[in-house]
Formats: structure tokens, C-alpha cells, sequence
């Protein structure tokens, strides 16, 4: 049994959203008669609720959930940011916060005079502090710019010594919030693998980040927080898996709007978009090499009203694609139509897609739009086990991942021979 | 959070480590107080922090420093030594106000300044965990800054009246201790009172503006700007309810051995100060967390 490092039982932190009662309000309603209208109380906001858990030394633990769960909330109690409403947390050692990058650094001293001051914030002594300045330097890949002012160091140079600093500092709990977050790509790729020789070696960390794949590769453990409950504590598989099916299916519910909005006029209604997979069960999940279908059911009011349907697809922050109804359709009577769009499969990359439903409605040559922007959101695996697992090495990074990964048709072949001529001849 | 272990060189954190609690009340003020012992060099830290930002983007920089404390004092020595002719005890009108602002403006200087300091450094506080109670403290450094350079000036005027006057207005090396002690004790006074106000304007800035008409008053009340002998003997007793009257007469002998001692007043004002910095404390390490929480 390892030793224990950290144990949180029944954490809540707890914001009022309106400022409290100024000192006057206060003394009005202690003269205030008993039984006449008290003003109602502040409104209350649990950012964390009743979130218990224990670690063991060594433990890299993912926090996830979605923004506004209360992770950062979590971290911030955990460095005495911010005092928790109730509850209570048992930790041992030193604990380096690594909340905000950069944050506590002062741009007009150097980068030595920083290091100094940061080791001085944890209490290290000044010996302590001269060993350590080397390695956080050279970890910061910044040994030219020692002497330099902060403020003119380049953003990338800031955050490589707002890590090393901490990281350096060998705490026994490390609290990284977002760390991946910025900095390049084989920057992130160094502190993922700094965080997990330091679990290896002992160190408990904190690892709050929205990247399921650094989460599935670094931690131990993962908790998923939502609305400041803790929703699920296990494995990195089961809660990732969790939570990224969590993820759509409170956004599928996109559907299920008000009688008011841009997918509503006179004349029509977008009532549903969903996802189905070829033999027409409803999903929330797809496969890259599956085929699936996309059901659009749409209501006409008035007769004689010539429809058009549009649909985009985005990922990454970018339209991946756009589809349109290759023709106009005519209602001659009011009714409700269904819109299935086939998608192939070998199309869709392995990332989230948010669909977007437009119809253009023409009735007497007057023309009207109505839409539906968020309608769906849905994941697609790529099966990577059953392909070849060695291109796995070439995938990781971001900069590998499009928003569409379509099967095209590849041909190698043999150009010409290249003759080798044997060193020995050689000119 | 305890000192990191040397012993960690080999990478690994040392085993033992020792143990902490995280609760909602924070930590008791006498635990903070341990605290403050291991981070003590962010006192240093503070203070050269608030004096460099005062004057930071200023053309004439730190002759601010000197600018600041002579300009009112040249215009008192101007009104009331020369237009109103307030009698000064025994010494020049200069020397006189000179010294009396200066214990004055470094009680009024640290209690500002300790009551703006958790607004001011609200940055840090939400940043990172260290015993809030340095700041207050350490921001008082630019009014002990302010004092320190006020000495060196009453040095100069002093060596130009030995010159011109060829009297030393100075007291015999005897009365230093009351002059010491009547400087502790605005320090910590000041800190006491404000330990009380800063975590009070942290949530509500109203508090600094009340405080500073407070003090404008207050000022006027304690024999700085005239001797106590323009008050009638009988009501001494009244000027001496105010405690910051038996710290300026302490130093005002102290320095220039001018007026009287009032031995009586001091030693009350000790104990107030003992009660009035105590009590501070245990206010400041009850709220201070809230406070920063909800400005």
C-alpha cells in the first residue's frame, strides 16, 4: 500500500453571484420588524460540491469535465488561492501551483532575479535556490537570456520558465492547470514527458487539460467533474469514455428548442437533426468506417412553399464541408418531411462535429431562411487498433488531424532503378 | 507548506514530508504567524515592490522621494512659522514642524498604505499562497522610506543651524530611547489599525476615502503643527485621550529634547497598541481570505 499524499472529503466552495449586503443593509435589517419583508438572500453558486477523493503518492491525476466544473476551482483551493466554503483536505509535502502560466512573474526583473523570487515564494533557501537556477534554466532552453528582462522575453520563452520554475522545485504535489495549453508543440511534448517521470519518481500532479489524448497517455486516474460534483473517479479509459459520451449527449438534445428562434418562422419548423447509423438506430457516437446518416425532420405550413435544404459540418474550429439538397422540393400540403443525408463512411476524421441546418423556404418568389447553428454535436473514432498501429507514432500532434480524413485511392510503384555503385569506386 | 527538503537532490521528494490541513476558517493566527517566519523574505520583496511602483513612469523618479515631504513642510514652516507666528519651544519653526511631521506622516504613511495594500497587490493574493498578513506590513516600507529620508533632511537643517545658529538643537544621547520607542510605536499602532482596515477595503473601497479625511483631521488634533503649551494645562488630559499625542511628544523630546514627556500617556499608549495590534490580528486572519475573495 503506497503512502497516501492527498485527501479531499467533501470539498464545496461556494461564490455568491450578487455582492453581499453592505454594512448599512446589514444594520437596516437588524432594526428591520420581524415579519416584514426581508430582502430575498444573495444567489448562491456551488462552483465545487461535496468532491471527495484520496491520492496515493505518485498518482498523475486528470481532472476533466466541461467549462465551469469547478476544476480550476479545485486547484485553486488546493494552493490556498482561494479557501474552500466546506470540507477539508489532508496533503503532505510541498505543493507548486501552476495555475495561471506566468502568473506571480514580474516582467521587469530578469529571468535569474524571477527564479530567485519564485524559490523565495516557497520558502527554499538561498543555497537551495543557486543549485536549482541551472537546471530551471536549462529546462527553459534560455541560458542567453538569464540576465534578460521578462518583458522582453517572447511568449513561448515565458511559459518554458513559468513550467520549469515549477517543476523544478520538486514539490511533492504539483498543480498544472492547462499547461498544454500553450507553448509548441515540442515544448508540450517535454513537459508531458517531465510530468510523467516526475509521477514515476514520486510526485503527485494535478493535470486539469481538455486534451483526452494527453490525459488517456499521462494519468493514472481520472476525475470527471461537472457542475462541481464529482461525477465518476477510475481509470483514464472508462472516464474519458464517459465524458466524451456525456459530452453530445447534452448537446443532442439540441433539437428540443422553444417555439422562438432562427429555426422557426410562418411558414416552417426545423423540428429534429440526428445522427443514425446505416440501419437506422440513433447514435451519438461514430466510427470512421462506418457509414451514417444524418435525419433532418423539418414541418411546412404553408402550401405551394418550394424547400431547400443546407447542411455544413465543422471540426477544429473550421467548416470541413457543406452539403446542399441538389433540388427544390414543392409542398403542395402542410406536413412533416424527414431529410436523410447519407454520409459515407472512410469520410469523417476522428474529431467532433457540430452540424449546422439551414432550409431556404421560397414561397411567391419571397424568399426566407430558417436555421439551427448547434443542431448536433457527435464524436467519430478512428479505429486506430484494427489499421496499422505504427502510424500511431506519425499521428500524434495535432498536426497530423484535419477535419475530414477521406479514403482516397493511393498507388506505389516502382519508378526506375537507382544503380548503387559500391563506396570503394566511388570518385 | 513546509520547507522543501535539501536532501532532494536525487529528484525524488523526500518521503516524510510533512503534513497540512486545508479547511474553510484558514489558519489559526498564531499558525500564520509561523508562516510568516518562512517566508520572511517577501517582506523585502514587498516593500521594494511598493516603493518602485509609486514612482515608476515618473520623470523625476525618486527625487520624488524628497519632493513629497518637504513641499508640505515648507509651506507649514511659511504659514504658521512666518504668516500666523506659532511660537516654537526653543528651536526654529522648521525644525519644529519638521519633527513633528515626521512621526506624524509615518503613522498616517503606514496606516494608509497597510489599508490599500491587499487591494493593491489583489494580483498576487489571487495568484498565490503565502501568509496574507506580510502584505499589509510590508507595504508600510514606503512610508518608513518617507520617515528615513525626513531624518536626513532635519540632519541637514540641523548641521546648517550648528553653522549659522552655533547651537546643536539636539537632546542629550539619553532621551534616544524614547524617540526609538515613540517610532516602534507608531509602526505598530499604525499595523494594528491596519490590520482592522485593509481587509475592510479590500470589499469596500469607501473605507480609504473615510480614512483619509480621518486622518486629515486627526493630524489636527495631535500637537504637530503647534506645541502642546497653546493648549491650557487643564486640558492636556483631553490631547493626551488621543494616543498618537503621547507618541509625538515622546519623540519630539526624544530628538530635539524640546517640551515635555508625558510618561503616563506613553505607557497607555503601549498597551493600546499591544491591544489594538493583537485584536488586529485575529480579525485580519479570520477575514482576510473572504475579503480578497469578494473585491
Amino acid at each position: 500500500m503506497a503512502e497516501e499524499s492527498i485527501s479531499v472529503s467533501n470539498l464545496g466552495k461556494c461564490y455568491r453571484t450578487s455582492k453581499p449586503p453592505s454594512p448599512w443593509q446589514q444594520l437596516a435589517q437588524k432594526f428591520r420588524r420581524k415579519g416584514a419583508a426581508t430582502p430575498k438572500p444573495a444567489h448562491e453558486i456551488w462552483a465545487l460540491k461535496d468532491v471527495s477523493f484520496a491520492l496515493e503518492r505518485g498518482t498523475i491525476l486528470g481532472v476533466i469535465g466541461p467549462n465551469g466544473a469547478g476544476k480550476t476551482t479545485l486547484l485553486k483551493i488546493l494552493a490556498r488561492v482561494t479557501p474552500p466554503t466546506e470540507g477539508r483536505v489532508v496533503g503532505r509535502g510541498t505543493v507548486a501551483p501552476l495555475l495561471e502560466l506566468g502568473a506571480g512573474l514580474q516582467p521587469d526583473m530578469t529571468a535569474r532575479e524571477n527564479i530567485s523570487m519564485y524559490m523565495t515564494w516557497n520558502g527554499l533557501s538561498r543555497a537551495d535556490i543557486e543549485q536549482r537556477t541551472d537546471d530551471i534554466v536549462a529546462f527553459a532552453e534560455i541560458e542567453e537570456f538569464i540576465d534578460t528582462p521578462l518583458k522582453r522575453f517572447s511568449n513561448g520563452m515565458y511559459v518554458r520558465l513559468a513550467f520549469s520554475m515549477a517543476i523544478n522545485m520538486q514539490p511533492d504535489i504539483l498543480l498544472a492547470d492547462e499547461i498544454l495549453a500553450v507553448g509548441d508543440l515540442t515544448f508540450q511534448e517535454r513537459c508531458l514527458q517531465r510530468v510523467e517521470e516526475a509521477g514515476a519518481a514520486g510526485m503527485t500532479v494535478f493535470f486539469v487539460s481538455h486534451d483526452m489524448a494527453a490525459i488517456q497517455r499521462l494519468c493514472t486516474r481520472v476525475i470527471l467533474l461537472n457542475g462541481g460534483q464529482l461525477v465518476l473517479d477510475g481509470d483514464p479509459e472508462t472516464v474519458v469514455n464517459h465524458y466524451e459520451q456525456a459530452a453530445w449527449t447534452m448537446s443532442a438534445g439540441g433539437a428540443k428548442r422553444g417555439k422562438k428562434g432562427r429555426h422557426v418562422s410562418e411558414h416552417g419548423e426545423i423540428l429534429s437533426v440526428r445522427l443514425m447509423s446505416a440501419d437506422g438506430r440513433e447514435i451519438g457516437v461514430a466510427r470512421h468506417e462506418e457509414e451514417l446518416q444524418l435525419r433532418v425532420t423539418f414541418s411546412a405550413l404553408t402550401p405551394g412553399l418550394t424547400v431547400r435544404a443546407v447542411i455544413s459540418m465543422s471540426a477544429r474550429g473550421v467548416v470541413a464541408f457543406r452539403t446542399a439538397q441538389p433540388a427544390d422540393i414543392t409542398v403542395a400540403e402542410p406536413g412533416i418531411f424527414a431529410i436523410r443525408v447519407r454520409i459515407p463512411s472512410h469520410l469523417l476524421a476522428d474529431t467532433i462535429y457540430t452540424v449546422k441546418v439551414g432550409i431556404l423556404l421560397v414561397k411567391d418568389g419571397e424568399q426566407s431562411t430558417i436555421a439551427m447553428d448547434n443542431a448536433l454535436v457527435f464524436r467519430v473514432y478512428a479505429d486506430h487498433d484494427s489499421g496499422d498501429k505504427s502510424l500511431l507514432m506519425l499521428y500524434h500532434g495535432s498536426s497530423w488531424s484535419g477535419v475530414v480524413m477521406p479514403e482516397l485511392t493511393w498507388n506505389v510503384a516502382r519508378e526506375r532503378d537507382i544503380v548503387m555503385i559500391p563506396e570503394t569506386q566511388r570518385p | 507548506m513546509a520547507l522543501l527538503t535539501t536532501s532532494a537532490s536525487n529528484g525524488l521528494p523526500a518521503p516524510a514530508a510533512e503534513e497540512w490541513v486545508i479547511e474553510p476558517r484558514g489558519r489559526s493566527a498564531w499558525g500564520q504567524l509561523r508562516e510568516v517566519w518562512t517566508y520572511r523574505r517577501l517582506f523585502g520583496y514587498f516593500g521594494k515592490r511598493s516603493v518602485e511602483r509609486r514612482y515608476r513612469n515618473t520623470v523625476l523618479g525618486p527625487a520624488w522621494l524628497i519632493i513629497r515631504p518637504v513641499f508640505p513642510i515648507a509651506v507649514r514652516t511659511l504659514v504658521f512659522g512666518g504668516v500666523l507666528g506659532v511660537n516654537s519651544p526653543g528651536v526654529p519653526y522648521f525644525l519644529f514642524t519638521m519633527i513633528g511631521s515626521s512621526v506624524w506622516d509615518l503613522f498616517s504613511g503606514c496606516l494608509m498604505w497597510s489599508t490599500r495594500s491587499l487591494q493593491l497587490n489583489r494580483g498576487f493574493i489571487g495568484r498565490l499562497y503565502f501568509p496574507r498578513v506580510i502584505v499589509p506590513a510590508a507595504t508600510m516600507a514606503l512610508a518608513f522610506v518617507n520617515f528615513l529620508i525626513m531624518l536626513g533632511i532635519m540632519a541637514v537643517a540641523l548641521a546648517y543651524y550648528y553653522v549659522t545658529d552655533h547651537r546643536l538643537y539636539l537632546a542629550p544621547l539619553a532621551h534616544l530611547p524614547w524617540a526609538l520607542g515613540s517610532v516602534v510605536l507608531a509602526v505598530t499602532l499604525a499595523l494594528g489599525v491596519g490590520l482592522w482596515t485593509s481587509p475592510m477595503n479590500a470589499q469596500y473601497r469607501d473605507v480609504r476615502f473615510t480614512l483619509s479625511y480621518v486622518l486629515e483631521f486627526w493630524a489636527l488634533l495631535t500637537p504637530v503643527m503647534y506645541p502642546l503649551s497653546h493648549i491650557p494645562q487643564k486640558y492636556h488630559w483631553i490631547v493626551f485621550l488621543n494616543p498618537l499625542a503621547g507618541v509625538v511628544q515622546a519623540f519630539k523630546w526624544g530628538v530635539l529634547g524640546i517640551e515635555e514627556l508625558n510618561v503616563t500617556a506613553f505607557v497607555i499608549d503601549i498597551g493600546l497598541t499591544l491591544l489594538v495590534l493583537l485584536s488586529g490580528l485575529w480579525y485580519f486572519t479570520r477575514v482576510e481570505a473572504q475579503a480578497v475573495d469578494r473585491s
